[in-house]
């Protein structure tokens, strides 16, 4: 009996083999799809454990806006928890490589094999020495740079790049990835473009920082998977920790560098002010020479007419003196003429008095003859010697009076007299011609005495006469000597006035000498102040030139000295400034979220476990409802063969055996088939697709037992329920009963016809296909719901592939309509700047470009943050040839003003803001300033915070720098020419059809598990289809038959049924859609990541092709259907008892 | 030539390894306008016959000539057209679509011939005027039945095949039925044919057909047929 039973299941397995199948496959599809889908995620997982521990990723990475110092490292080490750290560098340069600038963020590594996030080594090695790198592929590709090339970095900023590296270049000793990075996504950074395009990894030792810029640790804790909460929650109490001693060691160490930076700033200070005195010295010894040269002008102009004056008064007193002279010359002439003609009435006078005495003595000498001649006899001798005696007494007193005379002369000489000779020599020679007169006088006595004494005896005789001529002789004599007396009076008073004017004269002389004397050295010392005056101009010139010059290097030197002061200063005035906003070191501790790449990675992985939680449930509803129906059926078709082997005494047990074991066997065969399918399958699948982005190797995919045990179970309990619900249904009917087939629901009206209207109008066969469709309800809810289900998962997955795909067109064509976007360094002069814009303009590569300045911030709203970047066109007006603002919600368009900030979908959604909300926006050097969004843009990449230059500089109290240009490529050019690019102010050039690329690989990952969904789907619809079509035919074999013999051709016999079925599929396809564009909503909410919206436009090709699928394998089945329906044996259906 | 002309019937039925015969050389004729009744045991392959006749069946050799037509010479679609147009059936269980009401039964098979009656006429001929909106569930057997005598009556088929039209009927009933169907070949000429395995009914046939093991056995001719109110069983 047992083994009969078992025959007659077996049998009954092969009678029903297509319904057996179908449970089967659609079990299988189901969970296929639910093991593998679900799978998927913890796979993705796992393989992200696997690489993670392999390469020792550290749980927590320390980055302080300070740095850490040792005292730093020593405090994290001891912190609770920590097992490991390692403290790194890490710093951010430019690479310039074929006219590419590559911002490049390097990191230190260690060369212990056991160190913290060890690179996974692709190619070549690791380096080993100074100025050796490790890069990563891509960057390889991208600059076609291989092993072994070298390349030189350059600082991004305005630091010296020997600020943080001891090196500039490096060889490329191999290529790795590294599990900080296993996204494309190398963050940013505050150089260049601020896109890091590559990581490099250099020695430790090739860091020339202060401090450590991060630290690396793994905790004590973290056991569990690096995606799963646990691990967040083991790692919780050691970043508790951290941030514990993060707040005590940001006090203490911002006491040092307070107390460190002070005394510099003190230093600084000390070094402007001792600058700026020395300044102030070189500037007061200048004005001294200043003043001492224009006094020295002063006395030279002084002295110059002083000179002058002199000269004046020299020449002055020169011609006053010379008329002087002259006049007392002509007074000395006139004085010594006087005395010539003294002199000469003098001589006159003598020689009238020689005449006189002459005749005197004539007369004497007759007297004294006729004396003589008288004494001659008498007084010959008496006489005559008395007389001559008494003459030669009288001369010799004449001749000592004479001489006398001429001695007091000659005593009353000047020796020093100029005429003092000659006087002497006149006195000589008067002396000579008086001693020549006296001797000729004494002569003459002695022969007048012979005379007299001859004459005496003659003058006695003559007596009287003699007496009278004696008298007469007195008389003359006295007359004589009167006249005399008077002539030498006068020759005295001549000696005198000869004295006198010799003297006058000598006098003149010496004065005119000593006036000369004196105007000479009066001129001398005009000549020498002349000179002296021309020194001293020469000296003067001298000095001033010397001056000059010293002005010029004072002027020069201060100018310099003052830039030095004033930057000295001012970079004092900003290091005080720095000092006074120096914050406390603010510790950041980042874990597995905070890592872009890691982040996304699990993400991924977390999106693909909501995909798996949503979609497979619906598809696994599908497959179960599919054989939940298939088995109802089963049993209830059988329930005559039930009643009778009731009625035959069967016990229940073996009964609910029968189907169980068909049930069973046909889930359990198509499970295990499902699941070996679904492991194998779908997570390499995916995992490979998300490979094109996240560089993650690959494990073996595991045979997870209780997803197995799990899907199986749900699919087994799922076709074997109903079929023991139904089964015991049947059994609890009385035997007779149950022999009896299930009478067919009863005819009724349909609901329809409550519409007389549109009854009315409804052909006959349209009525009963509109009655046949309400009459069999169960059948109705389970095709409409199997048609929609698999529609709605057909379309999702064609939605999603919309949402995906016509992202790049609209962001890379419509939004950004922009060829190219350069970018140069927001530094550069007004100068650089027209060049650049005068270049690209000549080149005639753009048609034409605009500005702007970009840079990152963070938006902050309702206390949560998210990192954007913040554009502010310089031409807004102009702006919308390159970017097209419009709104995100009906696409019209929208003005960028002074009103407020435009901010894109993504954001906006992100911050849930909405025109009017409040955003605060804050720059890298954490300036901040709130705006009011005017406007949600349409945008699926990144966050970006438009804004007007105006409204930037209310915000921001600074005008914003462009750093960017957009720029229309013209018709014909495909690229910015390498004589633009090369400038020194482009900092590098990116095309957005190369974005559009990369966008469209990023895109593709997830477009295969969108395939998976669609091809998955589309095996679904096939099989519910066709299952319940089948049922279908089943269910209304009498129908169909009575149908059959009323002679209906085999074209309206499927006609009658197909219009049901194309009703139904029609509806379902509908309703399907509607359902799809849910899931699809649904699923995109789920799985969409924060930088990255998903596109909600549907094509209508993705209505249309889940349509026309589902309507095609629709009628595939129905296809297949005809031969049944054709083949419907009319009199075996007919002949059944009803 | 006879309306209908059965020659040599055959018809195998394979199940399995066994080999039935259920027709095994039938003949017979049947004029036009006769009520011919076929009579036999069960399982003597009278429905066998019926379904031949009637071109829901094939059969594996003979002559099936209805109105001159060699309806075992058809293929599929001959067969359908056949059914379509030249005959009405009745069966045991009636077989009207539960979905559709009385009228509607009867418009289904109107609606697909060439030259219909009026369904509500007929339906009013075959008394049940005031059911014609009703669902079959809503019917008791004999007005289900009469619906099914309406519905091939208004195909006005050249031939009226009845199998067992009263079996699942009571007395009562069955003569109602049987009464229609006479009258359906008295009034309007139609050639009727009633497979019945209740030898009473015979006196009301024109003729009638003895089928036992797959054979005509004896084909009798009633020149005097009775009304089936008058008869008793």
């Amino acid at each position: 009996m047992r083994s009969a039973f078992v025959k007659s299941s077996l049998r009954q397995i092969k009678q029903t083999l297509p319904r057996f199948l179908s449970i089967l496959i659609i079990t299988a599809l189901g969970v296929a799809f639910f093991a593998g889908l679900r799978l998927t995620g913890p796979y993705m997982q796992m393989a992200g454990d696997a690489y993670l521990e392999q390469q020792r990723y550290a749980d927590i990475k320390l980055v302080s806006t300070l740095g850490f110092d040792d005292d730093d490292v020593s405090a994290i080490q001891r912190a609770d928890g920590v097992q490991e750290l390692s403290p790194g560098y890490s710093a951010s340069v430019l690479l310039e490589q074929d006219d590419t600038t590559y911002n490049i963020q390097l990191l230190s590594i260690d060369d212990s094999r056991d160190t913290l996030n060890a690179p996974l080594i692709l190619e070549g090695r690791l380096p080993q020495a100074s100025g050796e790198c490790l890069v990563e592929p891509n960057f390889l590709r991208t600059s076609g740079l291989e092993l072994g090339d070298e390349v030189t970095f350059r600082s991004g900023s305005d630091d010296d790049i020997f600020d943080s590296l001891k090196a500039v270049s490096y060889t490329i000793t191999g290529t790795a990835q590294s599990p900080l990075y296993v996204s494309e996504n190398r963050g940013t950074n505050d150089i260049g473009n601020g896109h890091i395009d590559a990581f490099f990894l250099i020695p430790t030792e090739d860091f020339n920082l202060e401090v450590y810029t991060e630290i690396y640790l793994v905790t004590q804790e973290a056991n569990s998977s690096f995606f799963s909460s646990e691990y967040l929650a083991a790692i919780k109490p050691t970043i508790d920790a951290l941030t514990i001693v993060g707040e005590t060691r940001s006090v203490e160490r911002y006491d040092t560098l307070m107390s460190e930076a002070n005394s510099e700033l003190d230093e600084g200070r000390r070094e402007i002010a001792d600058g700026r005195a020395q300044l102030a010295d070189a500037e007061a010894e200048l004005e001294n020479a200043r003043v001492e040269l224009d006094d020295a002008w002063a006395q030279l102009d002084d002295s110059a007419s002083q000179l002058e004056t002199g000269k004046a008064s020299l020449n002055e007193n020169k011609s006053a003196y010379s008329a002087q002279i002259a006049s007392e010359r002509a007074r000395l002439d006139d004085g010594y003429a006087q005395l010539a003609a003294g002199r000469s009435q003098y001589q006159t006078g003598l020689a009238e008095y020689e005449q006189g005495e002459a005749q005197y003595q004539q007369g004497l000498q007759l007297y004294q003859q006729g004396e003589a001649e008288y004494l001659d006899g008498y007084q010959q001798y008496q006489l005559g010697v008395t007389q001559l005696q008494a003459a030669n007494d009288e001369l010799q007193q004449q001749k000592t009076l004479a001489f006398q005379q001429l001695d007091s002369q000659e005593a009353a000489l000047d020796t020093d007299d100029p005429g003092y000779a000659e006087a002497l020599a006149a006195i000589q020679s008067q002396r000579e011609a008086l001693t020549l007169q006296f001797n000729l006088a004494e002569a003459e006595l002695t022969t007048q005495q012979q005379q007299l004494d001859a004459t005496g005896l003659e003058l006695e005789a003559a007596k009287a006469q003699l007496d009278e001529t004696s008298q007469q002789l007195s008389a003359s004599r006295a007359q004589l000597d009167a006249a005399k007396a008077t002539l030498d009076a006068s020759l005295q008073q001549l000696e005198t006035s000869q004295q006198q004017l010799d003297a006058g004269k000598a006098q003149l002389e010496a004065g005119q000498r000593e006036a000369e004397a004196r105007f000479a050295s009066a001129q001398q010392q005009i000549d020498d102040g002349q000179a002296a005056w021309a020194a001293g101009r020469e000296e003067l010139l001298t000095g001033e030139a010397d001056y000059a010059q010293g002005m010029k290097e004072f002027e020069a030197e201060r100018d310099e000295a003052l830039l030095e002061i004033s930057d000295a200063e001012e970079q004092l005035a900003s290091a005080e400034e720095d000092l006074a906003t120096l914050e406390p070191p603010k510790w950041y501790l980042l874990d597995l979220e905070d890592n872009p790449g890691l982040y996304g990675f699990k993400s991924a992985a977390e999106q693909i476990m909501a995909l798996a939680t949503t979609i497979p449930i619906l598809f696994f509803l599908i497959a179960a409802l599919v054989s939940m129906t298939s088995m109802t059926r089963l049993v209830d078709s059988d329930r005559t063969q039930i009643g009778t082997y009731k009625a035959l005494g069967y016990r229940n047990g073996s009964l609910f055996g029968r189907y169980l074991f068909y049930a069973l066997s046909a889930s359990l065969i198509g499970g295990l088939i499902g699941v070996v399918l679904g492991y194998n399958v779908i997570p390499p699948l995916i995992f490979d697709a998300y490979g094109t982005i996240y560089s993650v190797p690959a494990i073996p995919v595991p045979f997870d037992i209780p997803y197995a045990l799990l899907s199986i179970g749900v699919a087994v309990v799922t076709a074997t329920v109903p079929a023991l619900l139904v089964t015991r249904h049947i059994m609890h009917e009385a035997p007779a009963e149950t022999m009896r087939p299930a009478a067919p629901p009863a005819g009724k009206h349909s609901l329809v016809e409550g519409i007389k209207p549109l009854w009315r109008r409804l052909s006959f066969l349209h009525k009963v296909t509109l009655r046949n469709l309400f009459r069999y309800k169960k059948r109705l809810f389970m095709t409409l719901i199997g048609v929609a289900g698999c529609t709605a998962l057909m379309f999702a997955g064609f939605g999603l592939h919309d949402s995906l795909s016509t992202v790049s067109p609209k962001q890379f064509g419509q939004i950004l309509r922009y060829d190219v976007q350069l970018d140069f360094k927001n530094d550069a002069s007004d100068e650089d700047r027209a060049a650049l814009f005068s270049a690209l303009d000549s080149t005639n590569a753009a048609d034409s470009f605009t500005t702007l300045s970009q840079q990152p911030v963070e938006a902050i709203a309702d206390g949560s943050s998210r990192n954007v970047f913040l554009a502010s066109p310089d031409n807004p007006a102009d702006f919308q040839r390159f970017i097209d603002f419009r709104t995100s919600s009906d696409g019209s368009p929208i003005s960028l003003d002074d009103q407020g900030v435009v901010v894109t979908a993504g954001l906006a959604r992100s911050l849930d803001l909405e025109p009017g909300d409040s955003i605060l926006l804050r720059d890298l050097d954490s300036n901040e300033a709130n705006f009011t969004v005017s406007a949600v843009m349409e945008n699926y990449i990144f966050h970006y915070v438009y804004i007007s230059p105006g409204l930037y500089e209310q915000g921001f109290s600074d005008r914003p720098e462009s750093n960017q240009i957009l720029a229309l490529l013209s018709e014909g050019s495909d690229s910015i020419p390498d004589s633009v690019l090369n400038m020194d102010t482009v900092t590098g050039a990116t095309y957005m059809e190369e974005n559009a690329a990369e966008l469209g690989s990023m895109v593709g990952a997830l477009k295969y598990v969108v395939w998976v969904l669609v091809i998955s789907a589309a095996a679904l619809v096939f099989v519910v289809l066709f299952s319940l079509m089948t049922i279908n035919m089943e269910e209304r074999n009498r129908e169909l038959a009575s149908i059959k013999v009323l002679g209906f051709l085999d074209r309206e016999l499927a006609a009658y049924v197909y219009r049901e079925a194309i009703i139904l599929t029609v509806v379902g396809i509908i309703f399907g859609l509607a359902l799809g564009v849910g899931l699809e909503r649904y699923i995109i909410a789920t799985i969409e990541v924060d930088s990255f919206m998903f596109s909600s436009d549907l094509l209508w090709q993705s209505f249309a092709l889940s349509a026309i699928l589902t309507a095609a394998f629709a009628a595939i089945v129905n296809i297949i259907m005809y031969r049944e329906i054709i083949r419907i044996e009319m009199v075996s259906s007919l002949k059944n008892v009803e | 030539m006879s309306f209908i002309v059965v020659e040599d019937l055959i018809k195998e039925y394979h199940t399995g390894e066994v080999l039935v015969r259920a027709a095994d050389g039938v003949s017979f004729i049947i004029e036009k306008g006769e009520l011919a009744v076929v009579v036999g045991p069960s399982g003597a392959g009278k429905s066998t016959v019926l379904n031949i006749l009637g071109g829901m069946d094939t059969c594996d050799s003979g002559r099936v000539l209805v109105d001159g037509t060699d309806v075992a010479a058809l293929d599929q679609r001959g067969l359908t057209l056949y059914r379509r147009n030249d005959i009405g059936f009745v069966f045991q269980f009636y077989n009207l679509i539960p979905n559709l009401t009385a009228l509607e039964n009867v418009e289904l098979a109107a609606q697909i011939c060439k030259a219909p009656l009026d369904a509500e006429d007929v339906l009013h001929e075959v008394g049940l005027g005031q059911r014609v909106e009703n669902f079959p569930a809503q019917l008791s057997g004999g007005e289900q039945q009469r619906v099914a005598i309406a519905r091939a009556l208004a195909k006005n088929p050249k031939l009226l095949l009845c199998d067992e039209p009263t079996g699942a009927l009571d007395y009562a009933t069955g003569k109602v039925v049987l009464s229609l169907l006479q009258d359906a070949c008295r009034n309007r000429g139609m050639t009727v044919v009633i497979i019945t395995h209740n030898l009473a009914l015979t006196p009301m046939a024109d003729r009638v057909i003895h089928i036992r093991n797959g054979k005509a056995e004896s084909i009798e001719l009633n020149p005097n047929p009775i009304s089936v109110e008058t008869i008793e069983w």
